[in-house]
C-alpha cells in the first residue's frame, strides 16, 4: 500500500514536472551550458575557445593541467554559477508553485480523503519537489563528465558528488519555500521571501568572509608584529650605523670596515625581511625617521648595537630625530596595543558571526564542498608571491598570509558544521512545516 | 448522453467485472438494504431508536462540534446516523455546515469533539478511507492530468493494484459518460465533465460508501438524472450512499433519509415521510365561487372551520393532526388538515349535493423544499436565519429524529406543497 502510494505520487510529480516549460527551459540551458564548456580548452600558450586561443598564460598548460581546467570550470562555473545560482532560481520558480497548489482549495481535499497519513504526504511531497533540481544536476553532471572525461581525459566519478551536494543547498531553500508556501498559500509571496531570504544569506556569508579576513588579519598582526619590531630595529641600527659610519668615515679603523661590511650584511638581511615601512624609508633615505623603536631604546639599541668600532664619540640623535623615533615608536606601540585589544572584538564578532551562520543554513559553503572535494589546492597553479612589503588593507598583515589561511580555514570547516547544521536548519523549517500541515483545517 | 445509455446496457458487465468479491459484496449488499430499509422502518416510527441495533450504521456521530479559530462556531452538537446501504441526503443552507461535517468524515477537518464511528471505525481512522469514495465539492484536480490519469493517480493513492486500474479506469469513465474524453487533459473539461470524472474517481476503489458533496453542481439536467440513476444502482449494490446536496428536488427524488442541518446544528432528520407525517392535508378543488362551498364545509359542522387561516400555513395541519379538524381555502380550494380519506367524504357528498363541482381531491404533503424553509425560518422574527453558523440557531433546531420541530412555523408565503407521493405522479 505504501509502495502503490508513493510510486502514484511519484508518478504524478513527474507528470507536473513534465507540463513545466521552465522545467525543460533550464534542461535546455543546461545542455548550452555543458556544450559551452566543452568548447573550451587550454593549450601551451593559454585558453581555447573552439579553434581560437586566447593568451592567458596562466591558463595555459604550462600552469593548469587540461583536466584541472576542466574540474575548476565544473566547480566554479558549472556549478557554483550555473546551478547553484541561475538554475536554482529558475528551479525555485517552478517548485515555489508545488504546496501553495497542492493545499488549494478543491485539491488538497481529494488527496487527504485518501488512507494517506498528512506526515508522509507531506515528507513524499516535498521529496518529490527535490525532483526537479534532482533532474537537472544529474543530468549536467553526467554531461560534465562526459565532457571531462572526452576532453580533459579524466574520468572522475566524483563529480557525481554535485548531485547530493546541490540538491541538499537546494533543499535549504526549498524548505523555506515549503513553510511559507504552507503559510501564505501563495506562490509570488513563498518565492519573493525565499529570494530574500537567500539574498539575507549571501549578505550574512559575505559579512562573515569580511569579519573572518579581517580576525585572521588581526592575528596575523599580532602574530608577527613582535618579530617585525625586532627585524626594524635591527634595520633602523644598520642604518643608524652606516649615516654615523658615513660621516666619520675618515676615522674608520680597519676593523670598523669590517665591522661595516657586517652592518651591511645585516641591513640587506633586514631589507628582505622587513616590511613596507622600512623599504620606503630606505628607499628614500629617511632612515632615522623611519626607525619604529622606543626613542630611548632605539638610542640605545643603535649605541650597543653600533659597538666601539670607531674612533671618537658616536654621533647624539638630534631631538628632532628623537621626536620623529619617539612619535613613531608611540603610533607603533598603539598599534600592537589596538591590535592585541582588538584582537578580542574580533574574535567576538568572529564568534557572534560564526554563531549566526551555525544556526542558518549555509548555502556557500555546501557548495564550495565540491571544490574541496574535487580539486586539491596542489593542482592550482600559486598565486604569484606577493611583496612581503605590500600594503594590505587589513592594517599591516601580509595579505597572502591572510588569503593562506582564510582558504586553510574554509577548507578545514567540518563536514558537520557545514552538512549537518544546515540540515539541523532544515529539520526544525520542515518540522514546524509539518506541524502545521497537520494540524490545518482545509 | 448517449454513453451513459451504454454505461446501463453494461452495467451487469461492470459489476461483474469488479470480481467475484464485488458482486459477492453488492449480493450481500442487496441483503443490507433490505435491513437498512427495516431500519429506516424503525426510525421512522415513534419509538423506532430504541430498536436500532449497534454497528447497522454506516455513521454513527454523537455531538460532533467544531469551533475554527476566531470563535466561529461550525458544528455545535451534530447527531447524525446513516444506515448501511441507505442514500442519506444532508442539507441545509449556505454555511450551515454540511461541508464542515463532510470533511470531519474525511479528516480534511478535525473536529473539536466527535464521538461515534465510521464504518465501524472511529471517526479520524486513515485505513477506513479506504472504504470510502468521496467527491468534494468544487474539486479541482491537477490540469495536467487527464481524465483516465486523474482516476489512476487517486486509485493508486487509495491503495487499488495497478492491474485493478487499468481494468477499472475504461469502465468507470465509461460508466460516468467520459470514456471518448479519457486521454483529453481535465483542463479542457466543462464543470460538468470534471464533475463526471470526480464522481468516477470517487468509485475507484470500490468503496463500500461514497460521500459525494453537490455531486450535481454544473451538471445539466440529462446528467443529474444519470447521476441519479447512477446513485440508485449504487445503492441496489448495497453501497451507502451520503449526499450533500441543494438540490433538494434532487435529494427528495433519491434520498431514503435526510438531515437539514441549520446554523451547525441537525434541525430534522428522518425520512420525508416521517417528517411531514403530521403535516398531511386533503385539498378539494372546486369550479365557482369557493365561497358556496366553503358555507356549504361550515354547514356540515364537523369541521372545526377557520376560514382562510390555513392558506398560508402550517400551523393548521399541525393543529389538525393533534385532533382537531380544520378546514380553509386557499384559491379554489378548500383544505382539510387531515390525512384521513373517511374524514372528507361527508364534505365531498354535501358539495356535490349543492351542486358544487369538484374538479380534484389531492392528498398533499409539504414537499423538502417545504420542511427545508421551516427549518431555516426563525420563528421568532418569521424570517430566514442568516447564513452561517454563528449565533443562536433558535430554538426550533432540535436535532430529534422524532418530534415535530415544525410545529407552529409559519410558511413563508408562495409556498406551494407537492403531491403526496404516489397520488399525484409521485415526488420520489
Amino acid at each position: 500500500m505504501i509502495l502503490m502510494q508513493t510510486w502514484a505520487m511519484t508518478v504524478d510529480a513527474y507528470r507536473e514536472l513534465n507540463t513545466k516549460k521552465l522545467f525543460w527551459i533550464t534542461m535546455l540551458l543546461s545542455v548550452l551550458v555543458v556544450l559551452a564548456f566543452a568548447a573550451i580548452g587550454n593549450n601551451d600558450r593559454g585558453l581555447t575557445l573552439f579553434t581560437w586561443t586566447f593568451e592567458i598564460p596562466f591558463l595555459s598548460t604550462d600552469m593548469m593541467s587540461r583536466e584541472t581546467l576542466y574540474k575548476l570550470a565544473f566547480v566554479n562555473f558549472g556549478i557554483t554559477f550555473w546551478l547553484a545560482w541561475i538554475a536554482t532560481i529558475l528551479a525555485l520558480v517552478s517548485t515555489s508553485s508545488i504546496f501553495p497548489d497542492f493545499i488549494a482549495g478543491g485539491s488538497i481535499e481529494t488527496t487527504l480523503s485518501k488512507p494517506i497519513s498528512r506526515t508522509r504526504l507531506f515528507f513524499t511531497k516535498y521529496i518529490l519537489g527535490l525532483l526537479f533540481v534532482g533532474m537537472q544536476v544529474l543530468v549536467f553532471t553526467t554531461a560534465s563528465f562526459l565532457v571531462i572525461g572526452i576532453r580533459g581525459g579524466a574520468w572522475e566519478p566524483a563529480l557525481f558528488l554535485a548531485v547530493p551536494v546541490v540538491v541538499i543547498f537546494f533543499s535549504y531553500l526549498f524548505s523555506v519555500c515549503t513553510l511559507l508556501g504552507l503559510i501564505t498559500r501563495s506562490t509570488i509571496a513563498s518565492l519573493l521571501i525565499t529570494l530574500l531570504m537567500w539574498f539575507f544569506l549571501f549578505c550574512l556569508n559575505s559579512t562573515d568572509n569580511i569579519i573572518q579576513s579581517f580576525r585572521i588579519a588581526n592575528v596575523v598582526t599580532v602574530e608577527t608584529m613582535p618579530a617585525r619590531i625586532e627585524r626594524l630595529e635591527k634595520a633602523a641600527t644598520s642604518q643608524f650605523n652606516r649615516e654615523w659610519i658615513k660621516k666619520n668615515t675618515p676615522q674608520v679603523t680597519k676593523d670598523a670596515e669590517l665591522d661595516v661590511a657586517e652592518v651591511r650584511a645585516a641591513e640587506v638581511e633586514a631589507a628582505e625581511v622587513g616590511d613596507a615601512e622600512v623599504g620606503d624609508a630606505d628607499n628614500q633615505g629617511k632612515q632615522v625617521a623611519a626607525l619604529p623603536a622606543d626613542s630611548t631604546s632605539a638610542v640605545d639599541v643603535a649605541r650597543t648595537a653600533s659597538k666601539p668600532v670607531v674612533v671618537g664619540t658616536p654621533p647624539v640623535p638630534t631631538a628632532e630625530q628623537l621626536d620623529a623615533l619617539n612619535s613613531r615608536l608611540k603610533d607603533a606601540r598603539e598599534d600592537l596595543a589596538r591590535a592585541k585589544k582588538n584582537q578580542r572584538n574580533w574574535r567576538l564578532a568572529s564568534s557572534v558571526s560564526t554563531g549566526v551562520k551555525t544556526v542558518l543554513p549555509k548555502t556557500q559553503e555546501t557548495v564550495a564542498l565540491l571544490e574541496r572535494w574535487l580539486v586539491d589546492l596542489a593542482d592550482l597553479p600559486k598565486p604569484p608571491n606577493s611583496d612581503a612589503d605590500e600594503i594590505s588593507p587589513f592594517g599591516g598583515a601580509n595579505q597572502a598570509e591572510v588569503q593562506s589561511r582564510m582558504q586553510t580555514r574554509i577548507r578545514g570547516q567540518s563536514l558537520w558544521w557545514v552538512l549537518g547544521t544546515s540540515l539541523g536548519f532544515e529539520a526544525v523549517i520542515l518540522a514546524i512545516a509539518v506541524w502545521i500541515f497537520r494540524r490545518r483545517d482545509f | 448522453m448517449s454513453e451513459l445509455a451504454a454505461a446501463k446496457n453494461t452495467d451487469a458487465t461492470w459489476i461483474g467485472s469488479l470480481g467475484t468479491r464485488t458482486y459477492g459484496a453488492g449480493a450481500q449488499g442487496m441483503v443490507q438494504v433490505a435491513s437498512a430499509n427495516e431500519l429506516v422502518d424503525q426510525v421512522s416510527g415513534s419509538n423506532g431508536a430504541g430498536k436500532l441495533l449497534a454497528g447497522s450504521w454506516a455513521i454513527d456521530l454523537t455531538n460532533v462540534s467544531k469551533m475554527y479559530k476566531g470563535k466561529v462556531h461550525a458544528l455545535r452538537g451534530v447527531d447524525v446516523r446513516v444506515a448501511s446501504g441507505e442514500i442519506f441526503g444532508l442539507l441545509g443552507p449556505n454555511g450551515a455546515g454540511k461541508s464542515t461535517l463532510v470533511k470531519i468524515l474525511m479528516t480534511i477537518i478535525k473536529p473539536s469533539n466527535a464521538v461515534g464511528t465510521v464504518l465501524g471505525n472511529s471517526v479520524g481512522h486513515k485505513p477506513t478511507l479506504a472504504r470510502i469514495g468521496y467527491l468534494p465539492e468544487h474539486h479541482r484536480f491537477p490540469d495536467y492530468l487527464t481524465g483516465a490519469q486523474v482516476l489512476d493517480f487517486y486509485g493508486g493513492l487509495t491503495g487499488v493494484a495497478k492491474a485493478t486500474r487499468k481494468q477499472r479506469i475504461p469502465m468507470l469513465l465509461e460508466l460516468v459518460g467520459m470514456k471518448d474524453w479519457a486521454n483529453q487533459a481535465v483542463k479542457k473539461y466543462s464543470k460538468g465533465m470534471r464533475q463526471r470524472v470526480g464522481i468516477a474517481q470517487a468509485l475507484m476503489a470500490d468503496p463500500e460508501m461514497v460521500i459525494l458533496d453537490e455531486p450535481t453542481d454544473g451538471v445539466d439536467p440529462v446528467g443529474r438524472r444519470d447521476i441519479r440513476d447512477l446513485l440508485m444502482r449504487l445503492k441496489s449494490q448495497g453501497k451507502t450512499v451520503f449526499i450533500n446536496s441543494h438540490l433538494l428536488s434532487e435529494l427528495e427524488m433519491v434520498c431514503d433519509r435526510v438531515a437539514i442541518m441549520v446554523q451547525g446544528k441537525v434541525a430534522m432528520q428522518g425520512t420525508v415521510d416521517d417528517l411531514t407525517i403530521k403535516q398531511r392535508w386533503y385539498e378539494i378543488e372546486c369550479e365557482g365561487d369557493v365561497a358556496v362551498a366553503a358555507r356549504v364545509i361550515a354547514e356540515l359542522g364537523v369541521f372545526d372551520w377557520r376560514g382562510t387561516l390555513v392558506q398560508k400555513s402550517f400551523a393548521g395541519m399541525a393543529e389538525a393532526a393533534a385532533g382537531r379538524f380544520l378546514a380553509g381555502t386557499f384559491e379554489s380550494s378548500i383544505l382539510f388538515g387531515t390525512d384521513e380519506p373517511g374524514a372528507v367524504q361527508p364534505c365531498i357528498d354535501a358539495l356535490r349535493a349543492k351542486g358544487v363541482t369538484i374538479r380534484q381531491v389531492n392528498r398533499r404533503r409539504p414537499s423538502l423544499e417545504d420542511l427545508f424553509m421551516q427549518a431555516v425560518t426563525d420563528p421568532t422574527t418569521g424570517g430566514i436565519f442568516k447564513p452561517g453558523a454563528r449565533g443562536g440557531a433558535g430554538a426550533n433546531v432540535s436535532g430529534s429524529l422524532h418530534g415535530n420541530p415544525i410545529a407552529n412555523l409559519d410558511v413563508p408565503m408562495g409556498m406551494k406543497p407537492d403531491v403526496v407521493a404516489g397520488e399525484k405522479g409521485g415526488s420520489r
